[in-house]
């Protein structure tokens, strides 16, 4: 049995180093402890490869009854930003390629951490389906749970590849980043990719059953819910009536409207049609973004309309 | 406690540790504890169940061979009625309920009994077939009863085949457990390869292969053709791996300890027929309905429309055993049968072409690669939500395979019907599984893979068993919930 024991213990060596690496890179700030990494570094190395394993834990950290959901769009409302413009301190847990099923995910793991007082979704119509529903908030959740999956995360093994890289290599992975020019990566975003959101579309029974719970959870507590439907091209806009999905479209802003204070942003005009005003026909740029944020904000819509079906004073 | 679980990473080495250093005449209190643990860490209170179930059948096999011979066969059935009446109860009375219920709708009178809130013991299938057995082998004369109750419940409760089997024999581990084990370096290291693979088998391949089923099979009506075509086939190889990799795991635990659990699978997917599948597949079962159920009927010694109604009857039997629903039924007659045309099909080939109604000897990939096919399409039933969503999926299985070649290059299709909503990257690792799974059985057609691999130089052993643990560890999947199937049963 010793010989045995001795064996196992040999054997185990190389894990054991490779969990002492991980402990001291943390390419996630997971942990919390000593770092041989800063977090500018990692950010910048390991942060773009799970979105939801930097921000969740984050906020778990520190949590914050103010907060951000919904995918890049929402992600772009930089939450200094936001402070800056509105004096209030909001968490951002949006996440880039951010689909409903995470931010369904992504708000009762906020309210298990924090007394949530104010809440703001940004949702669009392509993120209303209830088919491929990407959840990278699973991962984390699991690891929540036994944090020694951590260590054996692949996400976590390529962040501390990337971290050690972008430290001593100077290494930048450019993850996300548009290598294309403008007009190609529009069109690509306008074909191939919007196809692969329309063309299986399946209205969402079962996701608005998720929204309408959120819902009543925030009306039973308190929470001051909004949903915000960001701009997109008009070009994009278009797109929905070739898919014929019209019906469904108009069917989304109703629910959405009907569930909480809504602001809509994406119909035609002057900002919608205005294709300067886009980085590609999804996301707007910071100047729109910037302008969103004082409208909602403020209560004082230029471009934005409050849904109706919401009675604002009365509450539901 | 799940086998793939951190809680049984530290229950293991401990019990086995605790195991060799204690004398020999406390292991069996030690073992029969740590099963109790093992079993209440599910459920607590349906240990009471157990209990019960090893109190009847404990009592059943003395009684039965302490009675004269008029009265031993009354004993028999009264451990046969205890032990069936509890599973009846916990797994069918909401299903023979919900049947009742339905029939007199349709019939247009009102039905009182209401649902009842019953949470299905796990493992209670298995478990109360392998205390039957034991009463049955103890009735026939071929065991004798045994006096120690704490043997006995150990015998129904050995934590590693507790759950999910395999359903053993009292012949083959009963006894086990009053002989002494001692430490063997060889026979511990080839129970952790076993364990190890069986590790593989239900973290790298099975539950990575489970969200490509479940996106599918849980959301049936939004597809069609080579989605369900995809699915089938994974679901077959994630089905496969995940009872075959329980079942390594539980043979390697006990081997640790100097237990030999029965084999459960022996390459099914290999069968050159349907006959042959199932003297490979959930080889314990089986055998036990053909010992205790088939055999009995008559089995194949009476006159052919009997053999084929017993034949149909076991398999009707063996599906409704799985589970409560009528897919499992389904499934059971599909293979039911499947049996009696091979029958039929081979009686008359011999007679229209002068052939020995026996199959063919040798290897055969077409006759593989239609017992595959015609298993893959019972296992549609099998793993269907309902019996609605099983016949819209075989009514599209082929549904839009014409247009297949213009389709794939398109993104979104691929994307959608192909790769399933998951990523390739996944996909990849699903087809690697399965690709390492056959090349493995490949080799174990030809040779003794544990006595070959035992023959190689340490630094291989270990590349292999590294490379094993960082596919477990850095590519199996951990995030969703990984119960495995059988233990629904």
């Amino acid at each position: 049995m010793t010989h045995l024991i001795k064996r196992l213990l040999l054997f185990s060596v190389p894990f054991l180093l490779y969990a002492l690496c991980i402990y001291l890179i943390d390419p996630f700030n997971f942990l919390g402890g000593p770092s041989i990494i800063s977090t500018e570094i990692k950010k910048r190395t390991a942060y773009p490869l799970n979105y939801c394993l930097w921000k969740m834990p984050e906020f778990a950290r520190n949590p914050s009854p103010h907060l951000l959901l919904g995918d890049s769009r929402m992600d772009a409302l930089k939450s200094e930003r936001v402070k800056e413009l509105t004096g209030t301190d909001f968490f951002n847990l949006a996440y880039g390629g951010g689909t409903l099923r995470e931010i369904v995910q992504s708000f009762w793991f906020a309210s298990r951490h924090a007394n949530l007082n104010r809440v703001y979704i940004g949702l669009n119509f392509n993120l209303y389906t209830d088919y491929e529903q990407l959840d990278r908030t699973a991962e984390v959740l699991a690891i929540e749970r036994a944090p020694a999956l951590y260590f054996i995360n692949r996400t976590v093994l390529k962040g501390a590849a990337f971290s050690v890289a972008g430290k001593w290599l100077n290494y930048d992975p450019r993850i996300g980043a548009v290598e294309e020019d403008r007009e190609t990566f529009w069109k690509s975003q306008l074909g191939p990719l919007t196809e692969a959101f329309y063309i299986r579309y399946v209205y969402p029974r079962k996701y608005y059953g998720e929204l309408e719970k959120i819902s009543l959870y925030s009306r039973q507590h308190g929470v001051d819910l909004s949903f915000i439907i960001f701009p997109t091209h008009v070009e994009l806009q278009n797109r929905v009536r070739d898919f014929g999905l019209e019906q469904q479209y108009a069917s989304f802003k109703q629910d959405l409207g009907s569930l909480a204070p809504t602001y809509d942003y994406d119909y035609p005009n002057e900002m919608t049609a205005n294709k300067d005003n886009f980085s590609d026909p999804y996301h707007c740029r910071h100047e729109c973004t910037d302008e969103i944020i004082q409208e909602v904000w403020s209560g004082h819509l230029k471009y934005g309309r409050l849904l109706s079906g919401y009675d604002h004073r009365a509450g539901f | 406690m799940l086998f793939n679980s951190a809680q049984f990473l530290i229950f293991f080495p401990i019990v086995t540790a605790l195991y060799f250093l204690l004398p020999h005449r406390l292991r069996w209190i030690l073992l029969l504890t740590a099963s109790c643990y093992f079993y209440m860490a599910f459920r607590p209170i349906y240990i009471l169940i157990l209990a019960f179930t090893i109190l009847v059948d404990y009592c059943a096999g003395i009684w039965i061979e302490d009675a004269p011979a008029g009265r031993r066969k009354l004993y028999l059935i009264a451990s046969i009625v205890a032990n069936v009446g509890v599973l009846a109860f916990f797994k069918y009375f909401n299903f023979l309920n919900g049947t009742g219920r339905s029939l007199a709708t349709a019939l247009g009178s009102s039905y009182p009994i209401p649902f009842l809130d019953i949470v299905l013991p796990i493992g209670l299938s298995f478990h109360t077939f392998q205390s039957l057995s034991y009463t049955i082998e103890v009735y026939r004369g071929n065991y004798r009863a045994e006096r120690n109750p704490g043997i006995f419940a150990l015998y129904v409760m050995f934590y590693p085949q507790l759950v999910a089997g395999p359903i053993e024999r009292p012949q083959n581990l009963l006894h086990e457990f009053h002989r002494e084990h001692f430490f063997d370096y060889t026979r511990v290291v080839a129970g952790l390869q076993l364990m190890l693979w069986g590790f593989f088998q239900k973290v790298f391949i099975a539950d990575r292969l489970a969200p490509f089923v479940n996106t599918v099979y849980n959301d049936a009506h939004h597809y069609q053709g080579i989605s369900f075509l995809i699915a089938t086939v994974f679901f077959a190889f994630q089905i496969y791996c995940d009872f075959s990799g329980y079942t390594d795991i539980a043979l390697g635990a006990a081997q640790v300890m100097g237990f030999y659990l029965m084999r459960n699978f022996n390459r099914p997917y290999f069968s050159q027929s349907i006959a042959e599948f199932w003297t490979r597949w959930h080889i314990s079962l089986s055998t036990w309905f053909r010992d205790y159920f088939y055999i009995p009927l008559g089995g194949n010694r009476v006159s052919r429309p009997r053999w084929y109604f017993n034949l149909f009857f076991t398999f009707l039997i063996s599906g409704l055993w799985h589970g409560a629903n009528w897919t499992y039924v389904i499934w059971g007659a599909v293979n039911g049968l499947y049996l009696i045309a091979e029958i039929v099909a081979r009686n008359w080939s011999a007679r229209l072409f002068h052939r020995p109604a026996t199959p063919p000897a040798g290897f055969l990939p077409g006759a593989m690669l239609r017992t595959f096919c015609l298993t893959c399409f019972a296992w549609i039933f099998f793993r269907a939500n309902s019996l609605r969503d099983a016949t819209y999926i075989v009514r599209n299985l082929f549904t839009g395979l014409t247009a297949l070649p213009r389709q794939l290059h398109q993104v979104a299709f691929v994307k959608g019907a192909i790769l399933l909503g998951q990523d390739k990257q996944d996909f990849a690792l699903a087809l690697l599984g399965i690709a390492i799974l056959l090349g493995v059985h490949i080799l174990q057609s030809n040779v003794h893979l544990g006595e070959v691999f035992a023959r190689q130089r340490i630094g291989l052993r270990w590349g292999v068993y590294y490379a094993a643990l960082i596919l477990i560890l850095f590519f199996g999947a951990f995030n969703q919930s990984q119960q495995f199937i059988y233990f629904q049963f």
